[in-house]
């Protein structure tokens, strides 16, 4: 295969893939706290009503499909100056206290009843 | 002419990348969210643009026509008029859906009651003026109800003056049923029709839809989330509505309606998988009031499965559904 050839296909796989990936973008909606390494709760941002709840001494806030590190005991206050994350892959770490925000792509939910 | 083999895949790829943006346009899936029935309805449909937008405006106001027909509480409904003055009515969606309660009434032996408006007006719960009514009229509300005051015959609801109806536990899961009969009529491939936590799953989706039950301590968590098929999905949780008093102590909306006063026992919310919605939303609110056991044989008449989550966070399927449990919520051991 000429390096023409190469050069030609890879174009082509690759705008197709971001045609494709432009499309199916979406934002991730799924926040996980963790506390000491395990699951404290798993919130759907999408869906959650504005709310302020505390995690081993993290005040965690979530408004508009958005979620913070709101308050926390820790002395140099990184987890709080970080502000409000909604975008997949992004996370809210409070290191002394051991509380972990994570947002992932998508939680695959349909619909929810109650 | 020669054609060179990469010119080939370069096509390939360019023909496949725009089909498969073609073949999601052709089935779009438009999301939409309002008020109506005194809750939030949200609609999920998946078909051309064009037929997404006539549908979601044809039924926002088919679910404004079944709110006139069925609230207890608007004041210019058709059950508003008939509870405060006629006793009588002919109205299409009062007659359908009094038949469906009547049913579940009689197989439930009026664990679900729908003939006790004035109780649950009394009481108010879920309204600024919710409070604990005196003894006494209490007493004399669970006097004011009962299924031989009311006839469904002859495309006719007749009621006797004593006594108000109340639709409001299997109003939602009705409206998903009017739901899944217009989509039957349309272009419509797939939808999630959800009226206030009752959904109707139509259609079906690759792998099965997925369905999450509300968190009752969390707002905006899940408890557990289980897989279906298509059909209909209605919850009763004491968590929904409810009121504290003086005295610290709560009152939710789910009455025992031999006694007057809110059930109480372990549960904290029930949620019922069945192939009709008004019957599931019908028998949630059932099951609540005979709680697990007694709920057995109810679910089996309908052929319908349900999942008790207790107050301990314990949850209890009674049918064949496989539920995944939450951080915090474990199955019990069958």
């Amino acid at each position: 295969m000429k390096k023409a050839d190469f050069i030609l296909i890879a174009s082509a796989i690759i705008l197709a893939g971001i045609m494709l990936a432009f499309f199916f973008n979406k934002k991730g909606s799924v926040a996980t706290v963790y506390c000491q390494g395990e699951i404290y709760k798993t919130v759907d941002l999408k869906t959650s009503e504005n709310m302020t709840f505390t995690v081993n001494n993290v005040e965690i806030q979530i408004e508009n499909g958005k979620i913070r590190a709101n308050n926390s005991t820790c002395h140099d206050k990184v987890c709080v100056k970080q502000g409000f994350i909604e975008k997949a892959g992004q996370t809210v770490a409070c290191v002394p206290n051991g509380v972990v925000i994570v947002i992932s792509g998508s939680f695959h939910v349909d619909g929810v009843t109650g | 002419m020669k054609v060179k083999a990469s010119v080939i895949i370069f096509a390939l790829i360019a023909v496949i990348t725009v089909t498969v943006l073609c073949t999601c346009i052709a089935g779009k899936t438009s999301e939409i969210s309002f008020s109506g029935m005194g809750t939030v309805i949200s609609l999920k449909l998946t078909s051309s643009e064009k037929e997404n937008e006539k549908c979601i405006k044809e039924l926002s106001d088919m679910f404004s026509e079944i709110e006139n027909s069925i609230s207890a509480n608007d004041e210019k409904s058709v059950l508003y008029n008939v509870n405060k003055s006629t006793n009588e009515t002919d109205d299409k969606y009062i007659v359908e859906i009094a038949e469906i309660c009547k049913d579940v009434y009689e197989k439930s032996n009026g664990a679900f009651d729908f003939t006790a408006g004035k109780l649950v007006s009394l009481w108010g719960i879920g309204f600024e003026n919710a409070k604990v009514p005196d003894s006494g009229a209490i007493a004399e509300a669970v006097t004011q109800r009962g299924i031989e005051k009311v006839n469904v015959f002859g495309e006719k609801v007749t009621k006797s003056k004593d006594i108000e109806l109340d639709f409001g536990g299997a109003g939602k899961g009705f409206a998903c049923d009017k739901a899944k009969e217009y989509l039957e009529n349309t272009k419509v491939k797939k939808a999630v029709v959800s009226v206030g936590g009752s959904l109707l799953f139509y259609g079906k989706k690759q792998g099965g839809w997925t369905v999450a039950v509300k968190d009752p301590n969390f707002d905006g968590g899940y408890a557990l989330t289980f897989s279906l098929k298509d059909g209909f999905v209605s919850t009763s949780g004491s968590y929904e509505r409810y009121f504290t008093d003086e005295n610290g102590k709560t009152y939710h909306h789910i009455f025992d309606t031999q006694t007057g006063y809110p059930v109480e026992n372990d549960l904290i919310s029930v949620t019922v998988v069945a192939d009709n919605g008004a019957v599931s939303d019908a028998l949630s609110t059932a099951c609540f009031v005979l709680d697990e056991e007694k709920s057995k044989s109810l679910l089996e008449q309908y052929n319908a499965e349900a999942i008790f989550i207790r107050k301990d966070r314990t949850v209890n399927v009674l049918g064949n559904i496989k539920v995944n449990c939450a951080e915090g919520y474990k199955t019990v051991e069958q």
